[in-house]
């Protein structure tokens, strides 16, 4: 037989790395680092040119140093109060044998399913002037304002500081445990020993995250607070109601910077938990104890109790006729026949489709540039596919809305379109989604790359007959966590929203405003139903194709 | 063809993992590099392959410079120590894939992966999927894909390291009479000595970057250039030794050496085989030539073969291991024992 050489292909592999490296980098620019820069550039801009000016004036109000006293103590508090009960939660979990774990489990993420307002609504329903407590069981509780916001913020950050804590509770080695108890050791002392140091980075990251999240979020102080205001409702006044973008950009700014903080102490931290662990760790096994689990059941049924009540009274009140004093059961609110109708719900599915699908597909690519097709841009692309974790959703809207509402600007157009809502947030959420292929790029290995290249595969064949097919299941795992995040989101889109690109977690925050409780609420249940859907949907195609393993919620 | 490497260097930062290694390989023939972690085959190997391009050098195939030409466009079968099947793919998809690559069509394909599942044993399993596969399996699938493009050479990255004992020394005679029947020019990695000495028709024992030697498994089992080639390829006893006019002086044993030229210079080192050393019959303070009294050390027993270590009384330090085959009278801890090294079996090493 003759010797057969591999077919020659016109596209050489350097070109196909730098076409991909193009068409990674080129949106990079236009639609993540302009914006960012001009967010820094409005900060500066005043009307006898560049200058400090908007900073001395925020800077120098009484009103402003409130405000930042105001979101520090409530952010502060609520990391507090959040991050002790997340911890607590997680420890009966991972290190104890309550009944029913997986209920648990999936119940206390149920705030990550619905709309970053809910828990101020729902809490409003449960404790406000019209709500169940004050009206039908005669109390009297003013629930707005300062605790208002601390409760529902601690409610929001719940399970994203239980998901950290959960994974640093996870990892244990149990000889440690064997050995500290053989020493005499009695169970506080080894909780203070053993558990508490092995775990403090987790602590340290989860308190981080929580305070960032509860610091730059909009939607439940502006809907719980008040007359309490804080930053990140200053931020919203400044722009939305007073036109004072280079205002709004300092305090957008501000907020920058304990995101940043968060972001760099993360990375240092990352790199030093796996040390813990060595390679002759043995797995913690959970003896079952009755008075141990029995104390720890009463405590997370009690809080699982309170966080399920928050999406339950939402529920109830989108089936009265209206709250509360018509408590009858009713359908109407699902008719949808106020304001734009049902068109704020479609927009929301098409946004998050959408941007959950050139999302995955540019992080996908970004992730293939920066890991495989190396050129000399791999690098920076990187970095910036990481640097939107480090961007309040808040700051980048904002960034945003200064770049594309200026007339000068050729993309100008873009504003007020639905187009550039799912650009944005394709980008809000674009970290998360590069590094979960990255992650995934590397347990796949180089081997196969090779294997490919000798059997005289050209990079673009390996591409779509190999990574690409193994890479799939992850890729859903993104568009998932893409979708949900999107249909959710309310403080990253709430600068861009235009009469004609209304979503439906805007809407929510609009009819709350109105008084319109129960419609807001039918909107909340149907965000929430498409996300559990939409979840659950995945998750069974994952299991019906062997993907078991595949994560859907980070 | 022949393969003729020509003085490659390759270095990684401050290493050198190729240092100036040149030598020509004959049509069809299977050469084995072999040396510890660290020495460079793999390298070495990468190099040829073309997925690692050489600092300076050149690697030759039928006397064509490989260098301009791209790792896919080489027409190089490669086995790699990972099972590097793709996943996704049944073996049978998998075995065809280089020839989808070089625009085969459908029917084609499937008739030439049959046939290649065939030859090594596993037409039955040409639906399965490579996580449905024991490694053996998987292996002999990456040798039939390997294989399946007609490459004009084989590479074999140490392809068996992976496997069980037992299932090594089956696939180890299978790819060697697959090679012969195929007659394909072969170069395998590898760290094993015995698969090295089972499989090759040529052995290049490298360390360091450098190649020790090149030669047939006989000719470095029973002539090794070097003691790291003694050592490396079986175990070698290194005595230490000094010359004094026809015999050399083991401590105060004289030692009759065959194979010693009177007119070779500095020689400091000798070399016997374990298997080689003979117990003395008889044990006692005057030791005729070649014969060492010692104490016995360390008893291993291994089946059909028993270890002992012996400390020589007068060089305590220089422990010497024979090997006793069959049932014969086995030696206690700490018992005396005079070992003897017949002339013809020590080696000179330089």
């Amino acid at each position: 037989m003759t010797t057969l050489a591999p077919r020659g292909r016109a596209t050489s592999d350097a070109a196909v790395g730098w076409c991909l490296t193009l068409i990674v980098a080129v949106p990079f620019v236009v639609f993540l680092v302009v914006p960012l820069a001009s967010i820094l550039v409005r900060g500066f801009e005043t009307p006898d040119g560049l200058g400090l000016q908007n900073f001395t004036q925020t800077f120098g109000s009484a009103r402003f140093w409130d405000l930042t006293v105001n979101s520090l103590a409530m952010a502060g508090l609520s990391t507090v109060i959040v991050v002790s009960l997340a911890y607590g939660y997680a420890y009966a979990l991972q290190r104890t044998a309550v009944p029913l774990k997986p209920f648990l489990r999936i119940a206390c993420l149920v705030p990550l399913f619905a709309p970053s307002l809910v828990q101020a609504q729902g809490l409003v329903l449960l404790l406000g002037r019209n709500g169940f407590l004050n009206r039908f069981l005669g109390f009297d509780i003013d629930i707005y304002g300062f605790w208002g916001v601390v409760i529902a913020s601690s409610l929001y950050a719940f399970p994203y500081a239980f998901l950290i804590l959960s994974a640093a509770l996870a990892v244990a080695d149990a000889r440690i445990y064997d050995s500290a108890e053989a020493l005499g050791a009695g169970p506080l002392r080894i909780f203070k020993d053993a558990t508490l140091p092995a775990t403090r980075f987790g602590l340290v990251s989860a308190c981080f995250i929580a305070f960032t999240l509860v610091v730059t979020d909009f939607g439940n102080p502006i809907v719980i607070g008040g007359d309490f205001s804080v930053l990140a409702t200053e931020m919203y006044n400044q722009v939305i109601g007073q036109a004072q973008f280079g205002l709004g950009a300092v305090i957008g700014i501000v907020l920058l910077v304990p995101a940043i903080v968060t972001k760099l102490l993360n990375n240092t931290l990352s790199g030093r938990t796996h040390a813990i662990i060595t390679d002759g760790a043995r797995p913690l096994t959970i003896e079952p104890s009755p008075m141990r689990d029995l104390c720890w059941s009463l405590f997370v049924y009690g809080l699982v109790a309170v966080i399920l009540s928050v999406p339950l009274i939402v529920l109830i009140a989108s089936f009265t006729q209206l709250w509360p004093y018509n408590m009858a059961f009713s359908l109407r609110h699902y008719h949808f026949d106020v304001q734009n109708g049902l068109a704020p719900f479609k927009n929301s599915l098409i946004v998050s489709a959408s941007a959950a699908t050139i999302g995955v597909v540019l992080s996908t690519l970004a992730a293939l540039v920066a890991n495989r097709f190396r050129t000399a841009l791999s690098g920076p692309i990187g970095f910036l596919s990481i640097l939107p974790s480090a961007v309040p959703g808040m700051v980048l809207g904002l960034g945003y809305l200064v770049t594309f509402n200026d007339p000068a600007n050729p993309l100008g157009f873009l504003y007020g379109t639905l187009t550039l809502l799912v650009v944005m947030i394709t980008y809000y959420n674009f970290a998360n989604a590069y590094l979960t292929a990255s992650t995934s790029l590397g347990q796949i290995g180089k081997t196969f790359d090779e294997a490919s290249t000798m059997l005289g595969g050209s990079r673009l064949t390996t591409l779509f007959k190999i990574t690409l097919p193994l890479l799939w299941p992850t890729m859903i795992g993104m568009w998932v966590f893409y979708f949900m995040r999107t249909m959710v989101t309310l403080s990253a889109i709430i600068f861009l929203i235009t009469p004609s690109t209304q979503m439906a977690s805007v809407s929510v925050l609009q009819l709350s405003d109105r008084g319109a409780i129960n419609q807001a609420a039918a909107f909340s249940i149907c965000i929430m139903a498409v996300v559990v859907l939409c979840l659950a949907l995945v998750r069974g195609l994952l299991i019906l194709t062997g993907n078991r393993h595949v994560a859907l919620i980070r | 063809m022949t393969l003729a490497i020509d003085d490659l260097v390759k270095t990684f930062g401050e290493v050198k993992a190729v240092d100036h290694v040149s030598f020509e390989v004959e049509e069809g023939a299977f050469v084995c590099f072999l040396g510890p972690s660290g020495c460079g085959k793999t390298t070495l190997l990468r190099i040829i392959a073309g997925l690692e391009q050489a600092d300076t050098g050149a690697v030759r195939l039928g006397g064509v410079d490989m260098s301009g030409v791209p790792a896919r466009k080489r027409n190089f079968g490669v086995v790699f120590q990972s099972y590097s099947l793709f996943p996704n793919m049944s073996a049978q998809r998998n075995v065809g894939y280089g020839l989808e690559c070089r625009g085969w069509s459908k029917s084609e394909r499937q008739k030439r992966a049959c046939e290649m599942l065939d030859l090594v044993g596993l037409a039955d399993q040409a639906r399965k999927l490579p996580s449905e596969m024991s490694g053996g399996q998987q292996q002999r699938v990456a040798l039939a894909r390997a294989l399946a493009p007609n490459p004009s050479l084989l590479l074999l990255d140490e392809p068996l390291s992976a496997l069980d004992a037992k299932v090594r020394d089956t696939l180890r005679q299978e790819i060697r009479s697959l090679q012969q029947r195929l007659g394909i020019t072969t170069v395998m990695v590898t760290h094993d000595q015995d698969e090295a000495l089972a499989m090759a028709d040529t052995i290049v024992v490298l360390n360091g970057g450098k190649i020790e030697q090149i030669g047939h498994p006989r000719d470095l089992y029973t002539r090794p250039a070097s003691a790291f080639v003694a050592g490396f390829i079986g175990h070698m006893n290194v005595l230490p030794v000094t010359r004094n006019g026809s015999g050399f002086h083991f401590s105060n044993t004289i030692l009759d050496v065959d194979e010693a030229d009177p007119g070779q210079g500095d020689i400091r080192s000798l070399g016997i085989r374990p298997e080689a050393i003979e117990v003395a019959s008889s044990h006692g303070a005057n030791a005729p030539r070649n014969v060492v009294p010692g104490e016995v050390r360390a008893v291993t027993f291994l089946g059909n073969l028993t270890r002992i270590e012996v400390a020589p009384d007068a060089q305590k330090d220089t422990v010497l291991t024979l090997e006793l085959h069959g049932a014969c009278d086995i030696p206690k801890l700490g018992d005396g024992l005079s070992l003897r090294l017949p002339s013809h079996a020590l080696k000179v090493l330089p």
